[in-house]
């Protein structure tokens, strides 16, 4: 009886073996971890919350998924350049005031262009930081955001400012079919990053990110790859900031606040490490969808806004604990 | 013998990085005293000192994480927990000398925590000091329980913060006595010449023989410790302890060490070298004020002084090299 049992551990270890040989093989092994992770999440919260598994949970949820979400995408490819990105709080802040601001005087249109020339400029300034002043990176974002937070308050002198046009706050509130307007542009851009990860430019990011020197060596203009991933992540946060602004009608110096770090620590949990070169967005997705319900599930159980503080604070250690050194990775 | 070079580089050569920011922290006092003599009163000339020696203390340690590679952004939220640490300690009665140990301890731990994660898990220590921050903060907000800030110090304590031997303050005593430890310890101890060697080369330092994981874990309880003692002048000072105490100081703490010559890298930089840059960041809201600049631009005043301040950096470290590689050939 004993070998029969045996001989069944045995082929049952095999398949499973199997599968996560098949898992590695196609890049996501991590990524199907955190999957199981995230039903687990699931099944444990509506159990404690009646509310959780709601209709209406549920729209709220893929609204805040889907603005997370953009914002993670594009900090998901700075980090796979070996970069970071802290100024997306007040790229954010400063987008969406300008969104406001310049809707108010010269209408609409501008106001849009204003408020995406805004991330790309501040995108432009923190690539060039980092690429032509060689400045490391964090310190570059770090000064860069010190200096948009000082613009976002001296353009709104420290108030908030809100009024949009009704239409276009559709952005933000619509509903299509029921599902918020929010999680089909997220999807939009989760499906246009995957195209961008089999043109050139996207192995040029993981070369980039993998093994810089050897990606100079191939002749791949890395000062470029760089630019374009911080330009990219600056329309990024502007693009969210203006659906995030649409859906509250109101902008302060303080929209961005802490966006920067759930973006991060989304991108760290879905399997990206922050040395660079080895992750995907789907894993990000994956973070994103696992921060949201966690947040959504304090929320929903009451807890204090302090201890959500300390919380999640702990989570992202907790994220950065799982990170892989580069030298244990066998790819 | 040197070859003919064109124009003004030699005028570039020899500008260097020292005399440059004290003539600028002269050219600062120089401005204020024209413009707005009454600065220069006692009494507010004391003040100035006081805030700055908390700043400056902050500097020095953060001296040393940078020097050895690594960054630390919670300084101010160490300071902040610290310094309710304490007070809390002497509203529950606990004598002088340990409610003092508990905030220093604290700093140590905390420290000690930070410097096992990054040395450990080999992780950006940015990114750990981030979270670290964050949870800090948030635990600080717990802590004090929505109250606006904890009072009941002991007077011999506030002493501390707000007293002074032969008119100097006490805290200023404190900075220069700190000041001077850093300076003999960088400069003239093993402890020193290790931290500049695990900055400047981690890989060279370890084939070397120096445990550079110690080193950095070490550096790491020094800085929790030097914010916890900086919380601990603050609190004093300002007879209470609030949750919002020590917001930003990280970010003059950084700067100050960035324009004092240190490079992110590591390795390079030194106490001297940060004394002015301290200074002059204590007088930046004065002089933001006197210009009349509007309070938001100290946010913009902090972020372009690190940019431009690091780019000079690595322009000068650029220029001397090619300094030397013209030496060597001609």
């Amino acid at each position: 009886m004993c070998v029969k049992m045996k001989i069944e551990n045995l082929a049952l270890k095999r398949k499973l073996d199997d599968v996560y040989n098949f898992l590695w093989s196609k890049g996501i092994e991590r990524q199907a971890s955190l999957l199981i992770g995230l039903i687990i999440l699931v099944i444990f919260m509506s159990s404690y919350s009646s509310n959780f598994l709601s209709w209406r949970n549920f729209i709220h949820l893929s609204r805040n998924i889907a603005i997370s979400g953009i914002f993670a995408v594009g900090m998901t490819l700075v980090i796979l350049t070996g970069e970071i990105d802290l100024s997306i709080s007040t790229t954010i802040s400063l987008s969406g005031l300008l969104l406001i601001g310049v809707t108010k005087e010269y209408g609409i249109f501008l106001g849009i262009v204003a408020c995406l020339l805004t991330g790309i400029i501040i995108g432009a300034i923190n690539g060039l930081l980092v690429v032509k002043g060689k400045i490391p990176s964090f310190a570059a974002s770090l000064a860069t955001m010190l200096i948009v937070s000082g613009t976002a308050m001296l353009y709104c002198y420290g108030s908030p400012i809100n009024g949009l046009p009704d239409g276009f706050r559709k952005l933000g509130t619509g509903l299509i079919r029921g599902i918020p307007v929010p999680f089909f542009i997220f999807i939009a851009i989760l499906i246009l990053s995957s195209f961008l990860f089999k043109l050139k430019i996207g192995s040029y990011i993981y070369a980039v990110g993998g093994n810089i020197n050897a990606a100079r060596l191939t002749g791949i203009n890395v000062g470029k790859v760089k630019v374009f991933v911080f330009m990219v992540m600056g329309f990024l946060a502007s693009f969210g900031a203006m659906i995030l602004t649409a859906r509250t009608n109101t902008a302060t110096v303080y929209m961005g606040n802490g966006q920067e770090l759930e973006a991060i620590a989304s991108t760290v949990v879905g399997g990206t490490l922050l040395s660079g070169g080895i992750g995907n967005v789907w894993g990000t997705l994956l973070g994103v969808t696992i921060f949201t319900i966690i947040n959504n599930g304090l929320n929903l159980l009451g807890v204090p806004s302090d201890y959500q503080y300390v919380a999640r604070g702990l989570i992202i250690i907790g994220a950065l604990l799982t990170q892989i050194s580069k030298k244990n990775t066998k790819r | 013998m040197q070859k003919k070079q064109n124009g003004f580089k030699p005028y570039l050569e020899k500008i260097s990085r020292i005399p440059g920011l004290w003539m600028a922290l002269i050219f600062i006092v120089i401005l204020i005293s024209i413009i707005n003599p009454s600065f220069f009163t006692t009494n507010n000339l004391l003040n100035v000192a006081r805030q700055l020696s908390i700043k400056g203390i902050l500097s020095l340690g953060m001296l040393l994480v940078i020097l050895s590679g690594e960054i630390d952004l919670s300084v101010g939220a160490v300071l902040c927990i610290t310094g309710l640490f304490t007070a809390a300690a002497q509203n529950a009665g606990l004598n002088l000398f340990y409610s003092i140990l508990i905030s220093l301890g604290a700093g140590a731990l905390i420290g000690l925590f930070m410097g096992v994660l990054v040395v450990k898990r080999n992780l950006p220590s940015f990114i750990i000091s981030l979270a670290v921050m964050i949870v800090l903060r948030g635990y600080a907000m717990i802590f004090s329980k929505g109250e606006p800030a904890i009072t009941g110090l002991y007077n011999s304590f506030m002493v501390v913060g707000q007293g002074s031997i032969l008119g100097i303050p006490n805290p200023v005593i404190i900075f220069i006595v700190v000041t001077i430890i850093f300076h003999f310890l960088l400069s003239s101890t093993s402890f020193g010449a290790k931290i500049y060697a695990t900055g400047s080369n981690k890989e060279a330092a370890i084939f070397s023989g120096i445990k550079t994981d110690n080193i950095k874990i070490w550096i790491f309880i020094v800085m929790g410790i030097t914010s916890a003692l900086a919380g601990l002048i603050l609190t004093a000072r300002l007879g209470a302890a609030d949750s919002k105490m020590g917001n930003l100081y990280e970010l003059d703490a950084i700067a100050a060490v960035i324009i004092g010559g240190t490079l992110f890298s590591g390795g390079v930089g030194s106490v001297s070298k940060i004394l002015p840059g301290i200074i002059i960041l204590g007088l930046l809201p004065n002089v933001l004020n006197l210009f009349e600049v509007s309070p938001y631009f100290q946010y913009h005043a902090r972020g372009l002084i690190i940019i431009i301040a690091y780019l000079l950096n690595t322009q000068k470290i650029h220029l001397k090299r090619k300094q030397k590689l013209n030496i060597s050939t001609s």
